[in-house]
């Protein structure tokens, strides 16, 4: 990635934020934004909701297998733990990794994707959301996890501006 | 201070800011660790309402927060309000001509201004206003304006209003 098409991609999305009054668009842009600093072929944002301890998914690149709006339990483990109090990032960069991490594990494979990384989002110290990005073997090493912090403030915009949308 | 630990330590802020006037205190601290700034302000716009407020201060003592007001209509509007460019002047005189309160600004050391407009959804939001020295606004600065903190300012925006709603 040169630093010329990683300016390029931050102006796209700041175009995008400001000229698209679609609040689904902003979820486009950011996944662009995602594909040229780390990849991104599955993609997806989850809003959290501490109250009703459930997750909702606000924006899907998978619609189809991924629906947007489908919601799941929080699970409290110590994945979780470490990202709502350290805003850890999270990733997992191999076929073997990835085993028994996922229990859609089988349709992750059949999308090509065997890395995955995590990045929590949080305001006013509440995580509101993560974003999931998932790639082929290998996507997300140390220099991957590295940029995933230049998503953070992108991010943050995205779901406070689809957080209102859906009333979540 | 790098520009990535600005940036880290703006993004560190906001995820803790549980108040409007904590996530612009984090935009004030990027903008004045990136481009410099003796003066930052925030006026937000209620275009329905015809109103302007200014929302946060850097120096509440000798230019404080506002009530609201109506919008100062003129070619200082049509520039930041509607082609929604940014307005930049580099001398007092300058600033003379589109500002009232230009004598106080003056008084304040500062006779350079960046109005940069804060647009989120096709709707201008709000300006952000950082003021300087005579001359400080250059190419180069208001480019470093442009390319690192026109998204942050968004998100001081969308925290602000955030916060401001669940109060």
């Amino acid at each position: 990635m040169s630093s010329t098409s990683r300016d390029t991609a931050f102006r796209n999305f700041e175009e995008a934020l400001a000229r698209n009054a679609d609040p689904l668009a902003t979820g486009a842009a950011l996944h662009d934004l995602a594909k040229t600093l780390i990849g991104a072929r599955l993609f997806t944002l989850t809003a959290i909701e501490m109250p009703l301890m459930q997750v909702r998914r606000v924006y899907s690149s998978h619609p189809v297998v991924y629906p947007v709006l489908g919601t799941k339990p929080i699970v409290l483990d110590d994945w979780f733990e470490a990202m709502r109090t350290e805003r850890r990032i999270t990733a997992i960069n191999s076929a073997a990794g990835m085993e028994g991490q996922f229990p859609d594990l089988a349709l992750i494979r059949s999308l090509g994707c065997n890395s995955s990384i995590s990045v929590p989002i949080m305001v006013g110290n509440e995580l509101v959301g993560t974003i999931n990005a998932l790639d082929e073997e290998g996507r997300y090493g140390p220099e991957a996890i590295a940029r995933a912090a230049d998503l953070i403030i992108p991010a943050t915009a995205v779901f406070l501006i689809l957080r209102r949308h859906f009333g979540v | 201070m790098t520009t990535t630990e600005a940036l880290a330590t703006f993004d560190a802020a906001i995820a803790v800011a549980q108040t409007a006037e904590a996530a612009y205190k984090a935009l004030q601290d990027l903008a004045q660790a990136s481009v410099g700034a003796k003066l930052f302000t925030i006026m937000t716009v209620d275009m329905a309402a015809d109103v302007a407020r200014r929302a946060y201060t850097s120096d509440p003592v000798n230019y404080p927060a506002s009530g609201t007001k109506p919008i100062n209509y003129g070619p200082w509007f049509d520039v930041v309000h509607k082609q929604r460019e940014y307005f930049v002047a580099n001398t007092i005189e300058d600033i003379a001509q589109v500002f009232f309160d230009h004598e106080l600004i003056n008084e304040l050391g500062c006779q350079s201004v960046i109005n940069m407009p804060i647009v989120i959804g096709d709707e201008l939001v709000a300006t952000m206003n950082i003021l300087d020295v005579a001359g400080y606004y250059t190419p180069e600065r208001v480019q470093i304006v442009r390319e690192l903190l026109s998204v942050p300012a968004k998100l001081a925006v969308l925290v602000a209003q955030t916060q401001e709603a669940r109060a």
